[in-house]
């Protein structure tokens, strides 16, 4: 009887966590498809009007989106590749392969973390002058997947510590190298887990916005910097942001959709044996 | 093939020595357990021969080949685990199959030879199922097909049987020996339990705290144990120790001499009796009379503990005396009895070192 009441409130609970998060969302898409002179009267209206595409069009053709999208999708997505590549291997070897202080070296490479981006930033802007990388993909790549890493490595590391040791074990015995062992065992097996660190990665750097503006102007500018575009000394284009914050939120929202059985078993590894 | 350890020592980084400089020869085809309490070192040692774990000291050959520093695929030996560790992502074949297919056979003759394994092990049927899907059982028989289809020189086995119910822990154990007893491959097997050691093995290796204690057939463990430790560890319920004393060939129990031992010198001695080597007598009749406290069923036995009159000097790390009854003999709890010992039957052990001195005739 408890538990049904229990179980009764943490439903109401979440209904309305859900409500909460979901109405600047819901507030952003719409005012979306306002016409401009709806979004700027007075008392705000969230069905009466027509529906309209001009803000779509508008940042397509006025804020170069296209071009945004596309640079969003390659840094981010070729940075993400890279962090997930490099993350799997060291997060073995930090985990299982009895590193000398591997629970030291965990911590130095979560530490890396803790330095607040902006304090950095400068030293980033120095050197990708100095290689000429200003306003390019690699730049921001090379920054992401810098970024990236040590928070990959450190949560692949916490599943990989969750899989069975045996199981490794076993298949050094079945004579499979290190490689195949990872490759052929702990991918497949660690897949919940691996999904989740390539959602988070790919989350923080889709959103990155302060090293994007350091160090992007023009041509190699990624969404967030697009957006920021619409608003300028005397105006926010209200329509246009919104537009905008509408489309970077769509990959996001396909991602976690395509992947929640994974990001499900993969929050809940650990939690239960 | 035979299976050789020479001064094994592993101590780990943080200093602990789990194994201390053991010396063993397995005998080609010989089933060989690795008996002991938790942190005895068994598993250890179980895995410097399987090269899961690198010696520091001291060397592993397995035929005539030192594979000290070979990798663990490399050594012609297959692993059973108390956790079955099974490849969750792949079938019951598919985990038979891998260390067959990575070493270079083709996929059509694993399979084949994945399918008569598992004819033997009767589980055809289980092939194209994941380890998911399969029962504990079916799990530790999949293990074990993973195992022999490799065909290798040696089994290990780490405590297969522990994480099965009491039932097909013993129907697994009757396959085991049979699967033995047909194919006779040298096999090295881990357990804490004592009675599948003695049903198993051709011979127990007793270790203790990283040490081998006794190495021997089933039988010279039970009757004949080199130590008191060999002898506490073994049997259940455990046997019994009585301080005496050996003064010039002739053994004292409390007061009275015991006839029929044969042992030299004088020492201090414990006497090890086993439960079913004390008789139970009328008071005054036996060697020392006590009280029945309580008593244990054991099926075809009952065992009484039994409370030794003035006997607190005379019990060795016991409370009671246990005596192994026969269902149908009448036994009373409280009742006064006389104590008795079947004295050809007695182990004497050094009241100081605790090693074995002499056996009865």
């Amino acid at each position: 009887m408890m538990s049904s009441i229990y179980m009764r409130a943490i439903n109401v609970l979440a209904v309305v966590v859900v409500i909460v998060w979901l109405i600047p969302v819901v507030w952003v898409a719409i005012t979306s498809i306002k016409p401009t002179n709806v979004i700027n009267a007075e008392v705000p209206t969230f069905y009466s009007f027509e529906p309209t595409g001009e803000h779509y069009v508008e940042i397509f053709d006025r804020f170069r989106m296209d071009r945004a999208i596309l640079n969003s999708l390659i840094t981010v997505g070729v940075s993400t590749l890279i962090v997930m590549i490099l993350a799997l291997p060291a997060a073995y070897a930090v985990a299982r392969m009895g590193l000398m202080g591997g629970d030291t070296w965990a911590l130095v490479i979560l530490s890396l973390r803790f330095l607040p981006g902006v304090v950095v930033v400068l030293p980033y802007f120095k050197m990708a002058t100095w290689f000429s990388l200003i306003d390019t993909q690699i730049v921001l790549i090379v920054v992401y997947v810098a970024f990236g890493l040590p928070f990959a490595v450190w949560i692949l590391r916490g599943f990989l510590l969750d899989l069975p040791k045996e199981v490794e074990e076993a298949a050094r015995l079945d004579g499979l190298s290190w490689l195949q062992i990872i490759f052929r065992l702990i991918l497949p097996m660690a897949a919940p887990g691996i999904a989740v660190t390539a959602i988070f990665t790919f989350v923080f750097s889709w959103n990155e916005y302060l090293y994007a503006l350091f160090l992007t102007y023009d041509a190699a500018t990624t969404m967030p910097v697009a957006l920021q575009k619409t608003i300028d000394l005397y105006n926010v284009l209200w329509g246009s942001l919104s537009a905008g914050a509408v489309i970077q939120l769509l990959p996001m929202i396909a991602v976690v959709f395509l992947l929640q059985r994974h990001i499900a078993r993969g929050l809940a590894l650990g939690a239960v044996k | 093939m035979n299976v050789t350890l020479r001064g094994l020592v592993k101590r780990f980084r943080d200093g602990t020595e789990a194994v201390k400089g053991i010396d063993l020869d397995i005998a080609k085809g010989e089933f060989l357990t690795l008996l002991g309490p938790s942190g005895c070192g068994k598993t250890t040692t179980l895995r410097l021969i399987a090269g899961l774990e690198e010696p520091t000291e001291g060397t592993v050959a397995i035929g005539e080949r030192d594979v000290t520093h070979v990798n663990p695929g490399d050594r012609d030996v297959a692993m059973v685990f108390q956790t079955y560790a099974l490849y969750p992502h792949m079938t019951a074949l598919q985990n038979m199959t891998l260390g067959l297919t990575v070493a270079g056979m083709s996929k059509a003759e694993a399979h084949e030879k994945a399918r008569e394994t598992a004819k033997l092990l009767n589980i055809e049927p289980l092939l194209e199922r994941k380890p998911a899907k399969l029962s504990g059982g079916e799990r530790q028989r999949v293990a074990l097909g993973r195992a022999m289809v490799r065909s290798p020189a040696c089994y290990l086995m780490d405590e297969p049987l522990s994480n099965l119910d009491l039932k097909l822990r013993e129907h697994m154990r009757t396959e085991l020996k049979r699967l033995h007893q047909a194919y006779k491959v040298t096999t090295i097997y881990v357990t804490h339990d004592q009675a599948e050691a003695l049903i198993l093995s051709d011979r127990v290796a007793v270790l203790s705290k990283g040490e081998l204690q006794q190495v021997a057939d089933p039988v010279t463990i039970y009757e004949r144990p080199a130590n008191m430790f060999v002898a506490d560890f073994i049997g259940s319920p455990g046997i019994n120790f009585l301080s005496g004393c050996l003064d010039d060939g002739a053994v004292t129990v409390a007061g009275r001499t015991l006839d029929g031992i044969d042992a030299e010198g004088s020492a201090s001695v414990v006497l090890g009796i086993r439960p079913e080597d004390v008789q139970l007598q009328a008071p005054g009749e036996g060697i020392v009379d006590g009280t029945i406290e309580f008593t244990e069923s054991y099926g075809g036995v009952i065992i009484a503990f039994v409370a030794l009159d003035g006997g607190d000097g005379l019990l060795v790390d016991r409370e009671y005396v246990a005596a192994s009854i026969d269902v149908h003999e009448p036994v009373t709890v409280g009742a006064q009895v006389g104590i008795a010992f079947r004295a050809s039957r007695i182990t004497l052990f050094d009241a100081e070192s605790g090693l074995s001195l002499a056996r009865a005739q």
